[in-house]
């Protein structure tokens, strides 16, 4: 649905990493959460992050959109440096952030919600709007309800739709299942693929690993801060240690 | 208990203090320095009673100086119109207070957020146009005049010893006696009992009330000993400064006591102290070179004290020492206790997962499980004992015109563990909570070990044995992970305010700390149990949310979202523990969507739909049920490449 971002060619002809993490260290007060982490996006991947509670799965979606300064390390978007802008700054660059637990404004309806996300845009929403409806018919049946109103499955839709109508070149999704029904789980499994076949690289974390292995392309492991294992999602899938440490029995 | 460990701990600090306090009148000679001793006296009883709500309850009052000007003016009058002797009118100050406390507290304490401090605040503006209009019994506007003397009858000692207080040292002493005697009684109320269950409250009123907290009397009782303090206060200040004046307890006098506990620092052990000292001294200084400049500066102090010390003088204090003394160590942990990069995929299999996974293990016929018999070890109960332990009968709740749960029936018998699903909005978290008591059905029933429970407050519930936990990690956050335990233990300790007063209470103290070991090894939390609950990895918050609804020793124990957020591996190792607490004969009910994890560790699953029970039966009946598939499990297939 969004029209990709120019890649910029490198000598040697390999296209620049839609995103590039190098060697990001992040803090919470003494607690250093990130530690060197480094990780690349290609356009029109689904890259998923795996790992325990703690890991830095949510902290690493959180440094890239702006939301927390890394204290030391680069991160680079087309081969720019947004190291030190802030949130506004790099959702006008093509990079949305759909958090955990949702955040909407319940008080507003679906449609304005989705127009707020549209906030860093001029001109017309009525592609946008079409576009999410098509992605999730049920908030077009909805778009007069309240958003605190819907079910959680659909405010789930709704949060993504929101994200998506900054026209995203990159989207973060942290943990788009999270206290779904199965039924719903499987319903916005199917958008992500959908969404990222129209053109939106995706960067997820996901606790549910089986749904998140099937969705991705790649997958890295984080423990600690740091990567321990990377590799083709089918390959994490069949890895002994990862089907002990997260996909249990 | 909780906080102000360095300066309560520090019981040299205190004498040091009081030693200061009983020299400095005969330092200071001079009669104004004298007067502002007394005053910075009667400010500490006041801030200190003030903290008792503030900062240990977190109930924010801004009428305090209402309850102050109540005890003035009650003592005022009594010795004035009824000629009684100081000591009566004092009494008679901190009765009229303490009831004034209740008629305000008790009504308004039931209501949650802002109303506590909105009815506050008007009622000191009450009570402020109350002694301002009625001229005939004040004299309103003009003040009250020709106050007597504190005097006391002389019980014991030469006839050289004053028993009147014309003076102003020997005032001060007596008000010295009345600020020891306010700080004696705080320190004993928080340390017990009662101060536990404060401290819930201003962390988290919910929780509080399910590990059996009646959170609704203790906010009344601290309510009511607070205004008590401040009519003792009243009754000093009358008698000391002889005359009274409507303003004098008006809405910035509220304030002023406000800002110096916020300054000193809500909570802590000393802040009541230091806050009121510091700001009494230099509003008077400040007095001293424009009065108008010093109102501005005062509100510049809350706004400083806003901005950059949140927690007050003494609070960060607290906190410049405790990170001193903790030094660089990184308090980093993890769910999965790996700590080394270079094992920590061994340590994952083995250690945790590995040794605590016991798949579908049943508690053997005789362990407190009654009519529990066993089929093989995969498929469900079959035969139920005759008296389920929880029942819910023809359950309904409208909210508006959206009836959230309808006619909803099911049991639960002893040793089971059930599993309440269905799609989002179904119901089922409401359903926790009419069973909980945190919502009235509308109509219907709820049984809970043969007795009808329906509408019976959760603290009521908890006591019987009735626990839940919360969807959302709930824990008391800025406790560590000892005293969120000593929360839970809470309604079974004997030692009510009466015994914590007296310091009775030394031996079951002793007897809650193991069971708090006990509960904290069982759960294999006993390594973090210095450490804030906020500071927690994620996973091991959760577990503390059950350890906590543990500690209450349920009969039966409502969890709901155990998993929610945990990977498969994860939510193993957690539905591993619940087997455990089952296997001590705690039957469970939990809401969860980790399907897969359901499966295999529930006997039964109730699968709730808008509302109603749309099926009912062991896991394996209920996966293959058709329209369960079609409204909750949905088809896998979307997934397929």
């Amino acid at each position: 649905m969004i029209e990709h971002a120019a890649v910029r060619p490198v000598e040697g002809g390999e296209p620049v990493a839609l995103l590039a993490l190098e060697g990001v260290t992040v803090y919470y007060g003494r607690v250093r959460a990130l530690q060197g982490l480094t990780l690349r996006v290609s356009p029109g991947e689904v890259v998923a992050l795996l790992g325990g509670n703690g890991a830095g799965k949510s902290t690493t979606l959180r440094t890239v959109s702006g939301l927390v300064r890394p204290a030391s390390g680069r991160i680079l978007f087309r081969g720019e440096d947004l190291t030190r802008l802030g949130p506004a700054a790099v959702v006008r660059l093509g990079i949305a952030h759909c958090p955990e637990g949702r955040k909407l404004f319940p008080e507003m309806s679906v449609l304005e919600n989705l127009e707020l996300g549209a906030y860093v845009r001029r001109g017309r929403l009525d592609e946008d709007l079409k576009q999410v409806f098509e992605l999730f018919p049920v908030l077009r049946e909805r778009r007069h309800q309240l958003a605190g109103s819907l079910s959680g499955g659909e405010q789930q839709m709704l949060a993504i739709g929101r994200a998506l109508m900054a026209r995203p070149s990159l989207l973060l999704l942290d943990e788009p299942t999270m206290g779904l029904a199965p039924a719903m789980v499987f319903e916005v499994a199917r958008a992500i693929r959908e969404l990222n076949a129209r053109g939106t690289t995706v960067l997820l974390v996901e606790q549910n690993v089986q749904v998140a292995l099937r969705l991705a392309d790649r997958g890295y492991v984080l423990e600690n801060g740091r990567v321990v294992a990377e590799g083709g999602a089918e390959a994490l899938a069949r890895d002994e240690r990862v089907r002990r440490a997260y996909l249990g029995a | 208990m909780v906080r102000g460990g360095l300066f309560s701990a520090s019981r040299a600090g205190w004498l040091a203090a009081l030693a200061i306090a009983v020299v400095a009148p005969l330092v200071v000679r001079s009669p104004a320095y004298q007067n502002l001793l007394v005053v910075t006296g009667v400010n500490v009883m006041l801030v200190a009673s003030l903290d008792l709500l503030i900062g240990q309850s977190g109930l924010l009052s801004l009428g305090h100086a209402a309850f102050w000007g109540i005890g003035a003016y009650t003592s005022a009058l009594l010795s004035l119109r009824a000629g009684v002797p100081f000591v009566v009118a004092m009494l008679g100050a901190i009765v009229a207070a303490a009831l004034c406390g209740v008629v305000i507290g008790y009504p308004s304490l039931r209501l949650r957020g802002h109303y506590f401090v909105l009815v506050t605040f008007i009622f000191g503006i009450i009570v402020t146009l109350l002694l301002t209009s009625l001229v005939t019994v004040t004299r309103g506007p003009m003040g009250l005049p020709g106050i007597p003397f504190a005097t006391v009858p002389r019980l014991w000692g030469p006839p050289l010893v004053l028993n009147t207080f014309q003076n102003k040292a020997g005032y001060y002493y007596l008000v010295l006696g009345g600020v020891v005697l306010t700080l004696w009684l705080r320190g004993r109320v928080v340390k017990s009992r009662m101060g536990r269950a404060l401290v819930a409250i201003r962390e988290d009123e919910d929780l509080g009330r399910t590990v059996g907290i009646g959170t609704h009397g203790y906010k009344v009782g601290v309510f009511a000993l607070s205004t008590g303090i401040a009519g003792l206060a009243g009754s000093l200040y009358a008698h000391y400064t002889t005359f009274l004046a409507p303003e004098i307890f008006d809405f910035v006098a509220s304030f002023d006591l406000f800002v110096m506990n916020l300054v000193g620092g809500a909570g802590t052990a000393a802040g009541p102290v230091v806050g009121p000292v510091l700001l009494t001294v230099i509003r008077d200084l400040l007095r001293a070179v424009h009065p108008v400049l010093a109102g501005i500066l005062f509100g510049m102090f809350l706004i400083a004290a806003i901005a950059f010390l949140p927690e007050g003088l003494v609070g960060r204090w607290q906190k410049v020492l405790a990170s001193w003394r903790r030094g660089a160590k990184d308090p980093r942990g993890s769910f999965v206790r790996t700590g080394r990069e270079s094992v920590a995929w061994d340590a994952h299999g083995g250690e945790v997962f590995g040794a605590t996974r016991e798949v579908g293990k049943r508690p053997a016929a005789g362990q407190g499980v009654k009519g529990s018999a066993f089929a093989d070890g995969q498929t469900a109960l079959l035969e139920w004992g005759e008296t389920p332990v929880l029942a819910v009968e023809g359950l309904t709740r409208n909210f508006g015109g959206f009836r959230a749960v309808s006619n909803l029936s099911f049991e639960v018998f002893a040793g089971e563990i059930v599993g309440l699903v269905g799609p989002n909005g179904a119901g089922k978290t409401t359903t926790f909570n009419l069973i909980t008591g945190f919502l009235r059905p509308t109509a219907g029933r709820v049984w809970f070990k043969g007795q009808d429970v329906t509408g019976m407050p959760p603290h009521e519930l908890a006591r019987r044995g009735l626990v839940r936990t919360f969807q959302q990690t709930r824990v008391f956050g800025r406790l560590t992970v000892m005293d969120n335990l000593r929360l839970g233990v809470h309604r079974h300790e004997p030692g009510g305010l009466r015994r914590g007063l007296l310091g009775l209470n030394v031996e079951e103290e002793a007897a809650l700390e193991r069971r708090v070991q006990e509960v904290l090894e069982f759960t294999g939390l006993w390594h973090q149990r210095d450490r804030r609950a906020e500071e927690l990895p994620y996973g091991e918050q959760r577990m503390l949310g059950i350890a906590v609804a543990l500690a209450v020793e349920p009969e039966v124990l409502l969890l709901d979202e155990p998993l929610a957020g945990m990977n498969p591996a994860e939510a193993d190792a957690t539905m591993a523990l619940v087997c455990r607490v089952r296997e001590r004969g705690v039957t469970v009910v939990l809401i969860d969507h980790h399907m897969e994890t359901l499966m295999r560790y529930c006997d039964r699953l109730i699968v709730l739909h808008h509302g109603e029970k749309l099926a009912e039966g062991c896991p394996a009946d209920v996966r293959a049920n058709p329209e369960v598939v079609r409204v909750y499990l949905g088809d896998e297939a979307v997934l397929a490449r």
